[in-house]
């Protein structure tokens, strides 16, 4: 069914509409998610608030816009949401820290031993520095790098996500990718040499 | 070409974004330089993460929890006529906790300097309040980060 007959129906209370929707674009809202959270049960979480705002607010949806486009938009707010909520539970926690005057504990990147790592600790490592790098960048370089590189999002629908124009959204992928070089071959030059 | 050009050049290079000349060049060199050949496997392996990331596994009860979630949310919005009373009540014991944990904040704060015991917790306590305060928002990119950044 085409996506405007699908919303209509919605609008009109149809179940079963809604359902299609969720089944149409359940892997694209999860997979957007867990691009920006990194973990399958927060991204399954989050997808189904996004799918109930759209639910909620689907009257408010013009129709000339895609709905894919306002799929991406609210799952990357509410990841990014989820993400500052967690960093304040990790401030909550070293508030307590700080209280029970204890020894600090390292959230941090774990010391590479990459001599003696297997594979799948490699993996990790690299996992923690690539998204710790990416977490380091401007709000609209996270954005614009993740749905690209993760996604495989067009600049062009970036550019209408985030409503900026395209040669911002080139600009704004070409500087994080300049940033991350830098994050990377700064840790990886203190980890080799 | 210097190692210093490669390395600003890893990321391009490796998404075969530069022009045939400055691909070619950046290749000989790391072919020839064993620390930028490190430092480009390095580089490769963690942005080549991205493409294993794990996708489209099936997800079931996936719409299922959604529908529990919109009657939870529409049985409690039947439910909210008992809630202002009690909000009306919880606003001003929240509001004397945070006064009582910002006193009592402020004076450990306040003992922690004195007694010129400044250990890395704080420091790390202090950052986390930084990041909270200073990057939290919408964080919009203006005319000036755009020319100071690079
Ligand atoms: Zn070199």
């Amino acid at each position: 069914m085409e996506d405007k007959i699908l919303i209509g129906k919605i609008i009109n209370q149809d179940h079963r509409a809604f359902k299609e929707l969720v089944d149409k674009y359940s892997s694209l809202v999860i997979n957007t998610c867990k691009s920006f959270v990194h973990d399958p049960d927060d991204a399954q979480d989050i997808a189904q608030d996004v799918f109930i705002e759209i639910y909620q607010s689907i009257h408010k949806f013009r129709e000339e816009a895609k709905i894919s486009t306002w799929l991406y938009r609210i799952s990357v707010n509410k990841s990014l949401n989820f993400i500052r909520k967690r960093k304040k539970n990790i401030l909550v926690k070293s508030i307590e820290h700080f209280f029970l005057n204890s020894e600090k504990e390292e959230i941090d990147i774990p010391a590479s031993n990459s001599q003696n790592a297997d594979a799948g600790i490699e993996n990790e490592e690299r996992k923690n520095i690539l998204y710790k790098s990416i977490e380091s960048l401007t709000y609209n370089q996270k954005i614009a790098f993740t749905l690209n590189k993760f996604e495989d999002v067009s600049y062009k629908e970036i550019a209408e996500i985030m409503d900026l124009s395209l040669s911002s959204v080139e600009s704004l992928i070409h500087r994080a990718k300049i940033n991350l070089q830098k994050k990377l071959i700064n840790y990886y030059k203190k980890n080799i040499y | 070409m210097n190692c210093k050009e490669v390395h600003k050049n890893l990321i391009f290079y490796f998404e075969n974004e530069l022009n045939t000349e400055t691909q070619s060049k950046i290749k000989e060199h790391i072919n020839d330089c064993v620390s930028c050949k490190i430092l480009y496997e390095k580089i490769k392996n963690t942005l080549g993460i991205i493409n294993i990331e794990e996708k489209n596994k099936s997800y079931p009860f996936f719409f299922t929890r959604i529908q529990q979630k919109i009657d939870e949310l529409n049985s409690s919005e039947i439910k909210t006529g008992f809630l202002p009373s009690f909000t009306k009540l919880l606003k001003p014991v929240t509001l004397a906790i945070l006064i009582a944990f910002g006193i009592f904040f402020g004076i450990n704060l306040g003992n922690k300097y004195e007694t010129n015991n400044y250990t890395e917790s704080n420091e790390n306590l202090l950052q986390a309040y930084a990041n909270e305060y200073y990057v939290n928002g919408l964080n919009e990119e203006t005319i000036e980060t755009f020319l100071l950044n690079d």
